[in-house]
């Protein structure tokens, strides 16, 4: 979603059923017909609508690829196995968001026993990268938002959990404060505060000026 | 504490708009922040600078996760994710166990057999402690059940000799020839080793 202004702020209404909701509901029909090779088929349709999303939050929130990769799996599969439970006049997104936050909570969890330092930077990738962003260059304005976006993100990383969460569903999941907060559990008002102080901790960094 | 009516919006409060747009109903700050900007042509550039901003660092985001994660890996994880379903609900397969084993020997020993078996294990461990506790007793004790030590020197010399003084003391002559003897039965070897050795004399 682009340039998006503030009388647009109801711009989603939660009630339009989304693609993911459709495939959604067949996948569920399916298995409650007792289909289930048909409807794990139909499954990967739904896999291949949402992965790319699900993936951008994950990395973004847990900032490594084999985390975020795992946690993405283990959201689908969570998914399929309580399909029964989806309520077909709820977005399906949403759903699936608080479904893919749960599975990040769990792999953070996981890393502090594994006694990792959670703002490691993820090196392994780095040239290929490097590689990928210099095929698409070809400005200095680029150049400078890429770097400015590793700060960003370095930032975002150091931040409380809840602020880091909800900036980054708002930020590259580009969820309402509605949304965010149907996938998290935290009132509007308290999704709203987590962001208030987020945004006051990267201010500099976004460029938020009085 | 409420803002003045004509006070620009905080820089966080527009962010925040920006970032989350309140759908549904709007709080009454929402209302007031939207009319304001609505009005203000600074907030307005503002807050189009700032989502401009806010639209490239995201554009940034997404390129830096999607390198991560190529078409390929999505394949991959597509299939990972199916395959982890197929196997849902499956028992896991059990491995048999190892055949039986036959029953113990021990057990099926004649009960003749076994008796000496338990004699002779108490035996071994009655002979240990025994053994052990006759090495801790106190030093008259144990010499009064011991025999007496052969001489210390008549050892240091060779078997010969030692033989020799069980039965009298070596006279110096007998002692020199004996040594004489024991030499004379390794002469050879020294010899040979003797030849090998270089001559200070026949180094250039």
């Amino acid at each position: 979603m682009r340039g998006r202004p503030i009388a647009d702020a109801a711009r989603r209404d939660a009630r339009t059923v989304s693609p993911a909701s459709q495939v959604a509901a067949a996948v569920q029909a399916l298995v409650a017909q007792g289909a289930r090779d048909e409807a794990r088929e139909r499954f990967g349709d739904l896999v291949a609508l949402l992965q790319r999303r699900a993936l951008r939050i994950a990395y973004q929130y847990l900032r490594d690829t084999m985390d975020a990769d795992e946690a993405v799996q283990d959201a689908f599969v969570k998914v399929f196995l309580h399909i029964d439970r989806y309520r077909p006049e709820l977005p399906f997104d949403v759903w699936f968001t608080r479904i893919l936050v749960n599975a990040c909570l769990d792999r953070l969890k996981s890393r502090a026993r594994q006694q990792r330092w959670l703002a490691a930077a993820d090196d392994e990738h780095e040239s290929a990268i490097e590689q990928v962003a210099a095929e698409g260059a070809s400005s200095e304005q680029r150049v400078i938002a890429r770097e400015r976006w590793r700060e960003v993100a370095r930032a975002v990383s150091a931040l409380p959990e809840r602020q880091r969460l909800v900036f980054t569903l708002s930020h590259v999941g580009e969820q309402s404060a509605a949304e965010i907060s149907e996938a998290t559990g935290m009132s509007p008002a308290t999704v709203r505060v987590h962001l208030f102080r987020a945004v006051r901790k990267l201010r500099k960094l976004l460029g938020v000026a009085e | 504490m409420t803002r003045p009516k004509d006070a620009h919006v905080p820089a966080e409060r527009l962010a925040v708009l920006a970032l989350a747009p309140a759908s549904g109903p709007l709080t009454d700050e929402d209302h007031a922040v939207v009319e304001h900007v609505a009005a203000c042509a600074a907030c307005e550039a503002r807050l189009a600078g700032l989502t401009r901003t806010l639209d490239d660092l995201r554009d940034e985001a997404a390129a830096d996760a999607d390198a991560r994660f190529p078409e390929a890996t999505l394949a991959e994880q597509r299939r990972r994710v199916l395959d982890r379903l197929a196997h849902l609900g499956r028992a896991a397969r059990v491995l048999a166990f190892p055949a039986a084993r036959p029953a113990s020997t021990m057990a099926a020993a004649p009960p003749g057999r076994r008796w000496i078996t338990v004699a002779a294990a108490a035996g071994l461990i009655i002979g240990l402690v025994v053994g052990q506790t006759l090495h801790f007793l106190p030093g008259d004790v144990v010499t009064r059940r011991r025999a007496p030590a052969p001489e210390p020197v008549e050892r240091t010399i060779a078997p010969a000799i030692v033989h020799t003084a069980a039965t009298r003391p070596l006279t110096d002559d007998e002692l020199l020839r004996a040594i004489d003897e024991a030499i004379e039965l390794r002469a050879g070897e020294l010899r040979a080793l003797d030849e090998l050795t270089p001559r200070l004399t026949e180094i250039p």
